[in-house]
């Protein structure tokens, strides 16, 4: 049993051929999704935590893979790569953490529709409220991550600063520019399955690509030219600088906004043509 | 003055797209007269194959109308379900619904094994739309329904089917819409449930101001419904007293 909202007076359901309708209808849809962000925290939940419930330590799984990363990462490569950043544990730290946040964000946006295919199929709900639901299972996640960065700083704790108030900003940034991404992943994957293959094959050379535990060179070479334009590489900067001393700059912020308005753009477009289809597509 | 017809379809036609699928058409089929009854009728599209759902369906519903909704397997049953709920949109021609509209297509949506009996209750009635405000008062009659209290707290995977039937038919039938659209989903439980389920139902097709119920039981859409739609490979072939219909479509 299924209520759609808003109980309105009438409902029209027309083909959305002509652009107008077909932007008022996408713009409706992100709209109620918004207004239903309970319901979506409800669902990232379920997403998040469910699954591990009849694990004894549930959630601390999540935990516990990333800080054997971060351990594995810092005690083997810090003294050959972290020579010259003086909080290496706190930079592989957030690195990895934050990198987490960004594969998940991209990997189960692209795929939330296929997910919940058969309540799309049966409930009349926003769409929005599955791109909305990534979002939280992402900041649930991340959540359970954080202590692996207090504990680096306990090998380092010089390095907490006063920059750490950037980081919630920072963070905002990062959010709302990937979700645009996500809402233009979401919305054609319906119709292109080999994207959700792509991304996975994609975010693990990311890993690599990105400087989540090498450090940018300052004196040129392949690994300046990588970070240069490797937008992921500022998204993490972003997040990151606040940890480790620093202030995020402004040509990362620049760069995260700016990949978030086009984004936005993109997504909002293609949510608009593919909204109506991705039912059928399921 | 005219009264407003609740459900309004205007030469709606359904295609759904498979994208890709480029010889959706068996082999030889190249005679539709001659295909069987069976599914929508397949086209070629630029991107692949359509499977027209829906074609031309023009009718009204009023309020008061208890429609049955009969015919073959891949008649376009569901898909005019969905249409009607909002999920499909007509891909030509005009689908208006007046009021709130419920659909009833599936027992067991959006509950997980893993949550409780009182999360899933919670969790289903924000995803079928109920108000926040309403849910919390909603949980115990649930409970008290599928006369499962002391199991509230207890996960979902610890549930029998049966247990699992009752809570899904309990969850999905205790909110009361204008227009309720029903999918053979109907029956739950043991004998002592299937009787309670039966009342329950009775006293929610009395408040609908409109009832479409897709069934294959004659002697279910007997007792429930006075009209009949007849689809055929997508296409309107009756709309009328439901007697009349049914004799029709058997005949």
């Amino acid at each position: 049993m299924s209520f759609t909202q808003p109980i309105s007076d009438s409902d029209k359901v027309e083909p959305a051929s002509m652009s107008p309708r077909r932007f008022a209808g996408a713009y409706e849809d992100l709209r109620e999704g918004l207004g239903r962000w309970r319901l979506a925290m409800w669902l990232g939940w379920r997403d998040a935590v469910l699954p591990m419930r009849r694990a004894k330590i549930g959630l601390f799984w999540v935990t516990i893979q990333s800080g054997l990363w971060v351990l594995v990462i810092a005690g083997l490569l810090g003294q050959s790569l972290g020579a010259s950043e003086p909080f290496y544990p706190v930079y592989v730290a957030a690195g990895v953490v934050f990198f987490q946040f960004m594969t998940s964000m991209i990997t189960d946006g692209a795929a939330t529709f296929i997910r919940d295919a058969s309540l799309i199929q049966n409930i009349p709900n926003p769409l929005s409220l599955y791109v909305l639901r990534v979002v939280f299972k992402a900041l649930i996640l991340l959540a359970a991550q954080m202590p692996i960065i207090a504990i680096a700083y306990v090998f380092v704790p010089e390095g907490l600063t006063w920059t750490l108030v950037w980081a919630a900003p920072a963070l905002i940034c990062v959010i709302f520019s990937l979700t645009g991404l996500i809402l233009f992943l979401a919305s054609i994957t319906p119709l292109y399955r080999d994207i959700p293959y792509m991304i996975a094959a994609g975010m693990r050379v990311m890993f690599f690509a990105t400087p989540v535990f090498w450090l940018v060179d300052t004196q040129g070479g392949l690994r300046q030219t990588v970070a240069a334009w490797n937008p992921l590489a500022h998204f993490l900067s972003l997040v990151r600088d606040p940890f480790i001393g620093a202030v995020p700059s402004v040509h990362s912020t620049a760069i995260v906004i700016g990949c978030g308005v086009v984004m936005w753009i993109i997504g909002f477009y293609s949510f608009s043509r593919t909204r109506t289809l991705v039912a059928m597509y399921l | 003055m005219v009264e407003e017809p609740l459900v309004e379809l205007d030469n709606a036609t359904l295609r759904l797209q498979l994208r890709g699928v480029r010889s959706a058409n068996g082999a030889g089929v190249r005679n539709q007269a001659s295909a069987p009854l069976v599914g929508g009728r397949i086209e070629r599209a630029l991107w692949g194959s359509n499977i027209v759902a829906l074609q031309d369906i023009s009718l009204q519903i009023f309020s008061g109308d208890r429609v049955a909704l009969i015919g073959h397997n891949g008649a376009g049953k569901t898909s005019l379900l969905r249409m009607l709920l909002g999920i499909y949109t007509p891909s030509e021609g005009r689908c208006l619904v007046r009021g709130r509209r419920a659909g009833l297509l599936s027992l067991n949506l959006g509950l997980s094994a893993e949550a409780t009996l009182r999360e899933n209750i919670r969790l289903a009635l924000a995803l079928y739309g109920l108000p926040f405000q309403e849910i919390e008062g909603k949980t115990p009659d649930i409970l008290e329904f599928s006369e499962l209290n002391h199991f509230a707290d207890a996960p979902l995977h610890a549930c029998s089917g049966g247990m699992k039937a009752r809570l899904g038919f309990a969850i999905a039938t205790s909110v009361s819409p204008d227009i309720f659209l029903v999918d053979e989903a109907i029956g739950a439980g043991d004998a002592r449930f299937a009787l309670k389920a039966r009342e329950r139902i009775d006293s929610i097709f009395e408040q609908t101001r409109v009832l479409i119920l897709s069934s294959h039981s004659y002697s279910m859409l007997k007792q429930f419904c006075t009209k009949a739609i007849w689809l055929e490979k997508g296409r309107l072939k009756a709309f009328g007293p439901l007697a009349e219909v049914y004799r029709a479509f058997v005949g």
